[in-house]
């Protein structure tokens, strides 16, 4: 049994897109594994946590939802810098939200870190009927983008889960390959509690002497 | 096909708008993901929120309350109604709007406390003609239909998508949206007008909007302007009257990165809406509409120190989460001895020179006047039907080549001229400058500062 308090990192992620994207509902669905109907929309910023297991590591997601109407942009912002992650939303069934798909990009490369990992998350895919913007559409962009991507229902939950988890574990390979530092300042990226246990531990319990040599 | 996006946003605003005008009843389809269920809930509350789950019966406590409120509507508020003249700005009235105001007169209360009698004599028939000029004008409709899809939807008044109440936010919404155009609809003012209309019918509800944004003590335009200004300012000065008042609450959310930008929006851009047990929202807005912005200051500083024990133990996500939801829950204390701890800080925070951030700049304050009328392109639409085939050219003349943008570019855009193809625009197509103009700003406030544009984005 893992106790949940204890994670091996933490990441910082965004959830960005346009207004009534659905952004705070995808968040509360991969949360409280719930789709919310009587959701209100995000003034300002509100976060949320939640540890996940990937690949046998534990790592805890500060995940900040931000209002999409534009003129919160100037203030949403300033919550950008130092995200590990971010999920960037459009609405399957309005162009529109597709369109502004750039301007987000741009904003959130230039604000938050060069290195940060993205999932293009498609939302609404239950409201295929109502569809504006194709799979292979979107894909493409993606694919141009440098970005993840996956097709999201917050109502039904699909690909909820694995949205965030796919962007963790991008992250994690990254500072696995040493891509990424999490020393470094403003990486999002933040050791755990286990992870400062772990590090701190061996070195309390070895030999003084051992300690001094410094290897 | 060439659709320029001026045609495709008159489309979309013509088709939001007939939807409205229709209302469910008349078989407008309802997205079902827009459409909870009725016998999924049981029970309204005191309060007309729905749940799903059988409400326990009136506590005694509940019960005394009911009872409490019935006889100071009966005993103080009707008497007081009244002679409004007498008790205006006294001592006696002032006191007993902190102690709430009964809900049976709410309405009539805040009436007064915002003058709307003397504002709506002056400008007969502005609203519903604000209403027309919105079905024309207004670039904020696929917002504000966005937001009032998802304002109190588990509210009795709110709960049915295209009701009656959802109507007449719209309206509000919609009328606002250009009668101010500087703040056009901003996220946030859905709650603000809904819990208006709770209490206000529609019209009260748009010229007690249209007070609270530019009166002297309320000035909410700065709040909701593009940018911002007047809530950097209170988070600012909020800041410092947690240095001067709690020092040791303020070194712990700053060690926890905790900053004031978090957890402040929703308390003053709503005056605590979805922040505070319903309850108590309702009483801070009576002390809020009859004391003005001090109030946000001296509530922001009550509720951290109410519960300073509490958050001093909280790491950063345990101080998120009281915060953004814990505070939404009952709390320890009464909704009446919150208002006396309220009162109490107001004082002290007068004595510490503190109860007000520093003046306003300009910026904060309307620069353009209010409630002006663009010319209508051509012969008034039929405006109990408006066909979604008529409105793209009426409306492809007001500013043809302006590209879409999510914001409003501001109402002085230089003259464009229009389309050679479109000789019947001649008419319409001018600017707002040269539109006649009749101005209806309520009193009060900086329509006549200079100052720089509101382009602060």
């Amino acid at each position: 049994l893992h106790n949940v308090f204890k994670s091996d990192f933490l990441f910082k992620f965004l959830v960005i897109g346009n207004a009534g994207t659905g952004k705070s509902c995808l968040l509360h669905q991969f949360i409280e594994k719930k789709f919310k109907d009587d959701s209100n929309h995000t003034i300002g910023v509100e976060f949320g946590s939640k540890i996940i297991n990937v690949g046998g590591k534990y790592v805890k997601l500060q995940i900040w939802d931000t209002a999409g109407q534009e003129r919160f942009r100037s203030v949403t912002r300033s919550y950008y810098r130092g995200a590990a992650g971010a999920l960037l939303v459009y609405d399957i069934t309005s162009r529109e939200t597709y369109n502004a798909l750039t301007n987000w990009l741009t904003d959130a490369r230039m604000l938050a870190s060069q290195n940060i990992v993205i999932i293009l998350c498609g939302n609404k895919k239950d409201l295929d009927a109502d569809r504006e913007v194709t799979f292979l559409e979107a894909s493409r962009f993606a694919q141009e983008n440098e970005l993840m991507f996956l097709e999201t229902s917050a109502l039904t939950g699909e690909n909820v889960e694995e949205a965030f988890v796919q962007c963790a574990r991008k992250i994690l390979n990254k500072i696995e390959s040493g891509e990424l530092d999490p020393e470094r300042m403003g990486s999002g990226i933040q050791y755990g509690d286990a992870a400062l246990r772990q590090l701190r531990s061996p070195r309390r319990t070895q030999a003084p002497n051992a300690q001094e040599c410094g290897c | 096909m060439k659709e320029d996006p001026e045609t495709l946003l008159a489309l979309e605003r013509a088709k939001i708008i007939a939807q409205y005008d229709q209302g469910r009843q008349a078989g407008v389809p309802v997205d079902p993901q827009e459409d909870p269920e009725l016998p999924l809930f049981k029970v309204t509350d005191r309060l007309g929120f729905l749940h799903e789950k059988e409400l326990p019966s009136l506590t005694t406590q509940e019960a005394k309350h009911k009872r409490r409120d019935i006889r100071r509507a009966d005993k103080w508020w009707l008497k007081m109604l009244r002679d409004w003249g007498q008790y205006q700005g006294s001592k006696k009235m002032h006191k007993r709007v902190f102690k709430g105001i009964p809900p049976q007169v709410r309405g009539r209360v805040w009436s007064l406390l915002l003058d709307l009698e003397k504002v709506k004599e002056e400008n007969k028939g502005k609203y519903e003609r604000m209403k027309e000029q919105a079905r024309l004008f207004s670039r904020d409709i696929k917002q504000i239909d966005l937001d009032v899809n998802r304002t109190f939807r588990n509210h009795i008044m709110y709960w049915d998508r295209y009701g009656i109440k959802q109507q007449a936010l719209f309206h509000v919404l919609a009328a606002y949206s250009v009668y101010n155009t500087e703040v056009g609809y901003c996220q946030g003012m859905s709650e603000v007008a809904a819990v208006l209309l709770m209490f206000l019918g529609e019209e009260d509800a748009f010229w007690a909007l249209a007070q609270l944004m530019v009166s002297e003590r309320h000035a909410m335009h700065g709040f909701f302007v593009p940018g911002f200004p007047k809530l950097l300012r209170f988070q600012a000065h909020h800041e410092q009257v947690l240095t001067k008042g709690l020092p040791k609450l303020k070194q712990h959310l700053d060690e926890e990165h905790m900053c004031t930008g978090i957890y402040t929006a929703k308390w003053f851009l709503q005056c605590f809406i979805g922040r505070t047990p319903f309850s108590l929202t309702l009483k801070l807005w009576d002390t809020y509409i009859l004391e003005g912005e001090r109030v946000l200051t001296a509530m922001a500083y009550t509720v951290l120190k109410l519960h300073k024990k509490r958050l001093l133990k909280l790491p950063l996500e345990g101080l998120r989460e009281f915060l953004q939801d814990g505070l939404c829950q009952p709390w320890a204390l009464e909704d009446d001895a919150v208002l006396k701890h309220l009162r109490a800080s107001m004082v002290e925070l007068q004595r510490m020179k503190c109860d007000l951030p520093p003046p306003a700049k300009p910026e904060e304050f309307p620069t353009l006047p209010l409630g002006l009328e663009r010319a209508s392109p051509e012969p008034r639409p039929v405006l109990a039907s408006p066909g979604c085939e008529k409105l793209p050219s009426e409306a492809g003349l007001t500013l043809p080549h302006l590209p879409v943008e999510h914001e409003r570019p501001g109402p002085s855009p230089a003259q464009v001229v229009p389309e050679a193809e479109e000789p019947q625009n001649e008419g319409a197509s001018t600017g707002p400058t040269a539109a006649h103009t009749s101005l209806g700003a309520p009193r009060g406030s900086g329509s006549g500062l200079p100052a720089p544009g509101p382009g602060q984005l």
